[in-house]
């Protein structure tokens, strides 16, 4: 079996921020908040909604960039995931006549497939009943695998094509199942990570649950609260990631650039709880990514949480990031507080925005966090202004409704 | 309704639907070849037929029809025989 080294040489970002992967960094460097108010955008649902603020988009890709032939079939959900991928791949300078070779797959996830378009044809179904759909591509919209599906077509990858569903953690373990696919020989190139659109019902999902943020609906910028003691819940965003994964063959043959290494990765899934991880099983899968990696847990340099800001959450992973970092003092963040929590884009966002960190050296705080809640007080987190560090190796979390952990581990390029 | 109200009806799918140039469409254009539709574009034909003038379009028999359709004046034939048997009343 092969064992390939896997490079990142390219990504490309769709954040609240706006369009592009360059935003989003300015976007958390300047230490902004992308959490609106969206009592407006609920129009007559506010009434069953206690959670009133998101991160949507404020910037959103042009559906007619897309052939009509594809995007006929694509739903709002797909057309971010085509922006982000074709971003990733121009990003990485992959020779068109690559991308069609049956050497470059697709790896992409969503939490479901597009669910504005399900409401759509439930609108026409309950209308008209004697419509099923309201036209052909209806169901291609709205299909669990409509963005590995549609981004394939429109961009014509060839190789192997997985669609991943595992609401929060969905594009680490995209990534993850891309490395796999390349460090064992499978494929050259791969493209990987996830997309999210913002609808009201999967808001309703976190409202439900009694996850969403909402003490904050008059102070959005707030909220979400990781890791802090007046954290209540966490705030839903919108947006994609896409990750360009190239073995180092591949990668040294047409001279592409280098972005960071992906040298572990490990999932599990905790069966105690559907709805949150517990702090056991987030250790065995840290782990199983550091065993992986063949490297200790005292080589880390930084960690970017999942810490979504839920009450229950943040503790498991904090706890368990103490038990396995033990006295490293390794420097800890959430994004969540920047930029919500962007579900099944979350992973790639985040990786691709610790590559910026590890280039530039300087670790992102994590925003809203004032005054650690007793069980985070084992972390070493990033002070508010940032941090000056040499990053050699990072961790990117992701947990998931479900019990589903994931977690990668990127290493900064050495020849 | 006349066959000129029918022909406009097809016209108005292909550039609301299709977006096509209508100065690209006249009856004698192929579907396929000139036009660019495929199988799926027949299907979201066929949906808009059913919502315009409130017939279905029938497994088989109808779906054997659209299949055999070439051009847009077979079409428009088709959706003029579609009504005079339905006896459907259409404005």
């Amino acid at each position: 079996m092969s064992n390939n080294r896997v490079f990142i040489t390219g990504y490309g970002a769709v954040s609240p921020y706006g369009i592009g992967a360059e935003k989003m960094f300015k976007g958390l460097y300047e230490n902004r908040s992308a959490v609106v108010s969206i009592k407006e955008e609920l129009g007559d649902n506010l009434q069953f909604f206690n959670c009133l603020v998101a991160a949507p988009l404020h910037e959103t890709p042009d559906p007619h960039e897309v052939p009509r032939k594809y995007r006929r079939n694509m739903g709002p959900l797909a057309v971010l995931a085509y922006r982000a991928c074709l971003d990733a791949l121009v990003h990485a300078a992959v020779p068109e006549e690559k991308i069609g070779s049956p050497e470059v797959g697709l790896v992409f996830s969503s939490s479901t497939g597009s669910v504005d378009s399900l409401e759509e044809a439930f609108r026409v179904y309950l209308n008209d009943t004697q419509r099923v759909l309201p036209h052909s591509g209806s169901f291609f919209k709205i299909m669990s695998h409509t963005c590995s599906a549609n981004v394939a077509h429109a961009l014509s990858i060839r190789g192997v094509n997985y669609s991943v569903s595992s609401a929060c953690a969905s594009s680490t373990q995209a990534i993850g199942i891309a490395y796999d696919q390349l460090k064992n020989g499978r494929q050259e190139i791969m493209i990987c990570g996830g997309a999210e659109e913002m609808h009201p019902l999967v808001v309703s999902v976190f409202d439900v649950l009694q996850a969403a943020s909402w003490n904050y609906n008059e102070k959005p910028t707030q909220t979400p609260r990781p890791f802090d003691s007046l954290r209540d819940g966490t705030v839903c965003g919108a947006g994609a990631g896409a990750l360009i994964l190239e073995i180092e063959e591949s990668a040294y043959r047409r001279k592409a650039q280098i972005f960071g290494e992906i040298i572990g990765y490990f999932s599990n899934i905790d069966t105690t709880s559907m709805a949150q991880s517990s702090k056991e099983s987030i250790v065995m899968c840290l782990q199983g990514a550091l065993s992986d990696a063949n490297i200790k847990s005292e080589q880390i340099d930084y960690i970017n949480a999942h810490a979504t800001a839920t009450i229950v959450g943040d503790i498991s992973e904090s706890l368990a990031i103490a038990e396995v970092f033990r006295d490293n003092n390794v420097p800890v963040s959430s994004l969540k507080g920047h930029m919500g929590h962007t579900l099944a884009a979350s992973g790639a966002l985040e990786i691709i925005a610790s590559l910026e960190m590890m280039r530039c050296g300087k670790l992102l705080p994590t925003r809203n966090l004032v005054t650690p809640a007793p069980e985070a007080t084992v972390l070493c987190h990033v002070p508010s202004s940032g941090q000056e560090k040499k990053v050699s190796y990072f961790i990117k979390n992701s947990f998931a409704f479900g019990g589903i952990n994931a977690v990668i581990i990127v290493k900064k390029y050495k020849k | 309704m006349n066959s000129k109200k029918i022909y406009d009806f097809v016209v108005s799918i292909f550039v609301e639907h299709f977006e096509l140039e209508e100065s690209k469409i006249h009856p004698d254009a192929t579907l396929f070849d000139e036009l660019g539709l495929d199988s799926l574009d027949m299907v979201d034909i066929a949906v808009e037929m059913q919502v315009r003038f409130g017939f279905k379009i029938k497994r088989i028999v109808d779906e054997e029809k659209l299949r055999s359709i070439r051009t847009i004046k077979d079409l428009c034939l088709l959706i003029e025989d579609k009504i005079k048997s339905s006896k459907i009343k259409v404005t």
